[in-house]
């Protein structure tokens, strides 16, 4: 093992590895930060340049660009309620709720904190027990997906403050649109109207630009908003006594980020959303969840970290890509010639062990960074808002338009961005429609699943270890919320 | 006369053979970056534009099987600077699965330029599985009282399916066919022993061969596959059998030879690069040299499509 890291650092720290590493991170966090675009498209478009790299060189670059764009996603997602990747969407709960308080500074160095807990321990990881960690990929079949999705629904009685029906009616509606498309199972379409653009279904960033981006810019404008976000100081430190809450929803949300992170069908957004519900029921300040708690910033920035660093190992050790992004890489070590699979680190442990290492610098690179960075960004919340939100209108249009190429994504964002305003008028909440919109579809998709393979017969939901323990965790949390409304009554 | 006449006629022959691309050359990939037709370009990418100067810039229009990037092609200016990668499996059925949809006609809208890579369909279950060989699969087929699940990510694996299941004299209804729309689910799945059989491309099992998860009973190309070896073919016993799917380089319809011979020239020679070379050979797909030529990219398209358009009726009936 010491051989092995040793070899790692001797790889990692050439010079020019760690120009590239330096490279992918800033690429990264600049991707990240723009709404809509992607590390994905960002690595399809360096792909020419790490065939000239050399495999070694040229991942440690493309997995600095992955990782790194999880930090910057957060940026946006605190500073202009805008997620800049998909798993930053539960950030902007919370952490733009500290910036509006002045604290912006310092949720965006939780979020640098927790991502960089998180990278530090799914490094370790890796390098001790990254076969094993693999295999946990096969114990979870169609069955263990559902209940696991299940389990993931309750998080909307979490996520709902005040009313448990308006939470549980944008869920479902969230579920509703999730389902246009072509049902994989049956081949017919659904609520498609005959336009092809919507076969494929709608993209996840249309709807979160839409629905959470657009929707904050029309609020403010119909509150009257011109003067900056935040025109006062802005702490960036995080003081001791935030610390002492920073670091255990850190470490939580590594726990369940880094587990999410190794499935297949897990998904950096589920894994996020996971943290976020797991530590707003655990945490001893719930009440502040919403209003700003540091929690609520750090468990989810945690658990993107993670599930994104988590992906490699099944990459490597078995080969299965779990993300675009993943597949890209993937396709670069084929053409290089490399195999991923269980002989990658007998045959090429100078790849192995560089990139896990490089993970590790990478990591302490991209803390570095956004220190000074951070006092850069919260300059815009002193732009004046009418200045401000056009470019964030440009922006996100870019974003969206760049997932597909495809001018009537656009028109699609306009629509959820009424459907947003119509939410804030009604006060609803975006953020458990978008719940239902990503585990509705991966509900159904594995609930038919599993009856398909087991010719019906519900049986299959109990008939492993995994399954029989989610779903004790199932009724664990609904009985917990029982007796608690039963307690509250009585009191 | 005769002299300035031959010397003249030269000149003109030589200016009408060399063209050559004055800007980038726009590639339109019906899939999302990391799939096998981006992969597959990106695996030559470097050794073309080293040859030929000529930068290639991919479009990805994702969707609904490649029918919404060819409904796009359709409606680009001929250029001779744009071309479309396709597969012989979903370009060629759009026209039987989405007809109200799909604005060309595959055989006479295009220029076929070449194959650029090639996929067998193979058929394979989890180590743990008592299945070892071509004729036990057979005899379980044909013997076994319960259904047999097969995990399947598009309708060509379910119409060779049924065609094999014709051919042995099975009842189709003891295959239940379990639909993903992503491959790393369905081979883990049937890794894990979760699903019976896996029936589909040979790129997302090799990792899980290697790991020791997955064995393969056979394949359905015409011959064996030389990096499998002592995989044996399906073919062989039931001939109607062959499923490839062709990844191939097409433009607009009208695009003069010269061009045609200039992006085939190119595109193959920078095919036997490294690159390419070791994505073949790293992912187990061939390279059929009769598909790096227009007819034998368009016989392949063609084929596939007589192959599989009964079964593609049954499950896509036409709408009323």
């Amino acid at each position: 093992m010491v051989e092995n890291l040793l070899l790692g650092f001797e790889t990692a720290t050439l010079g020019y590895n760690l120009l590239y590493l330096l490279i992918g991170c800033v690429l990264g966090t600049i991707v990240g930060v723009i709404p809509g675009l992607g590390p994905s498209t960002t690595i399809s478009l360096l792909l020419p340049a790490t065939f000239a790299l050399g495999p070694i060189s040229g991942l440690i670059m493309l997995a600095g660009v992955y990782y790194g764009s999880q930090y910057g996603g957060s940026t946006t997602a605190i500073l202009l309620n805008t997620p800049g990747e998909s798993s930053a969407v539960m950030t902007c709960i919370d952490g733009h709720q500290m910036a509006k308080q002045g604290r912006a500074g310092t949720a965006i160095m939780t979020s640098a904190i927790s991502s960089f807990i998180a990278g530090v321990i799914m490094v370790i990881l890796m390098s001790l027990i990254s076969p094993p960690l693999a295999d946990l990929a096969f114990k979870f079949g169609p069955a263990e997906y559902t209940m696991l999705m299940l389990f993931a629904f309750i998080g909307v009685t979490v996520l709902t403050e005040d009313d448990l029906r308006k939470g549980l009616s944008t869920a479902f509606l969230g579920i509703l649109l999730g389902c246009v498309g072509i049902d994989i199972n049956s081949g017919i379409d659904r609520f498609t109207f005959d336009i092809p653009d919507l076969l494929d279904g709608i993209g996840f960033v249309t709807v979160a630009v839409g629905v959470i981006a657009f929707s904050e810019i029309l609020k403010n404008l119909d509150q009257g908003t011109e003067g900056a976000i935040s025109d006062g100081e802005v702490s960036i430190v995080p003081t001791w006594a935030e610390l002492k809450r920073l670091i255990p929803a850190a470490l939580r949300g590594t726990g369940v980020g880094g587990f999410l992170g190794l499935l297949p069908g897990g998904g950096l957004a589920t894994a996020s959303y996971a943290a976020y519900v797991f530590d707003k029921k655990v945490s001893k300040h719930k009440d502040e969840f919403g209003k700003g708690a540091i929690e609520g910033v750090a468990a989810p920035e945690a658990a993107n970290n993670a599930g994104a660093q988590a992906g490699f190992i099944p990459l490597m050790s078995l080969g299965l890509p779990e993300s675009m992004a993943m597949a890209l890489m993937l396709g670069a070590m084929m053409v290089a010639g490399i195999v991923p699979g269980p002989m990658v680190i007998e045959n090429h442990p100078d790849l192995f062990w560089g990139l896990v290492v490089s993970i590790l610098i990478g990591n302490v690179i991209l803390l570095v960074l956004n220190y000074p960075l951070i006092k850069i960004w919260v300059q815009l919340l002193k732009v004046p808002y009418n200045v401000l939100y056009p470019l964030i209108l440009v922006c996100c249009f870019i974003g969206v338009y760049g997932v597909n190429t495809n001018i009537n994504d656009l028109f699609l964002v306009a629509f959820f961005a009424g459907l947003g305003y119509i939410f804030y008028i009604l006060n609803l909440q975006p953020v458990t429609f978008i719940l239902g919109f990503i585990l509705g579809p991966m509900l159904e998709d594995n609930f038919r699943r599993a009856l398909t393979i087991s010719q019906g017969d519900f049986s299959i939901f109990v008939g492993s270890n995994v399954c029989l323990i989610i779903l004790t965790l199932i009724i664990v949390f609904i009985g917990a919320g029982v007796y608690n409304i039963f307690n509250n009554n009585t009191t | 006369m005769k002299f300035i006449a031959i010397v003249v006629g030269l000149f003109l022959s030589t200016v009408a053979q060399a063209w050559e691309p004055t800007k980038p050359i726009k590639v339109i990939i019906p899939s999302s970056p990391g799939s096998i037709h981006d992969t597959g370009f990106r695996s030559f990418q470097e050794d073309f534009e080293s040859a030929t100067g000529a930068k290639l810039v991919f479009e990805y229009r994702s969707g609904s099987a490649g029918i919404i990037a060819t409904n796009h092609f359709m409606t680009l200016e001929p250029d001779d600077h744009t071309l479309i990668a396709t597969t012989s499996i979903s370009h060629v059925m759009g026209e039987v699965t989405n007809p109200e949809l799909v604005t060309y006609d595959f055989l006479n809208d295009f220029e076929y330029i070449t194959g650029v890579i090639a996929s067998s369909i193979v058929i394979a279950v989890s180590t743990e599985s008592e299945i070892n060989t071509r004729e036990e699969f057979f005899n379980w087929l044909k013997t076994t009282d319960t259904p047999i699940t097969f995990s399947t990510t598009f309708p060509n694996q379910i119409v060779a399916t049924n065609l094999i299941l014709d051919a042995l004299g099975v009842d189709e209804d003891k295959a239940i066919f379990v639909k993903y729309s992503k491959s790393v689910p369905a081979a883990t799945d049937v890794a894990s022993g979760k699903v019976d059989v896996w029936v589909g491309g040979v790129p997302p099992t090799v990792p899980l061969y290697q790991a020791e998860k997955l064995k393969y009973i056979a394949v359905l190309s015409k011959e064996e596959l030389d990096i499998l070896p002592g995989i044996p073919t399906i073919h062989e016993v039931i001939p109607n059998v062959i499923q490839v799917s062709t990844v191939g380089v097409l433009t607009h319809k009208g695009t003069s030879p010269e061009v045609l011979a200039w992006y085939r020239k190119h595109i193959n020679n920078a095919l036997l690069g490294e690159g390419a070379v070791n994505l073949r050979t790293n992912r187990f797909v061939i390279l059929n040299q009769d598909a790096l030529t227009e007819q034998g990219l368009r016989d392949a398209y063609s084929g596939n499509r007589k192959l599989l358009e009964p079964g593609y009726r049954e499950i896509f009936p036409p709408k009323k």
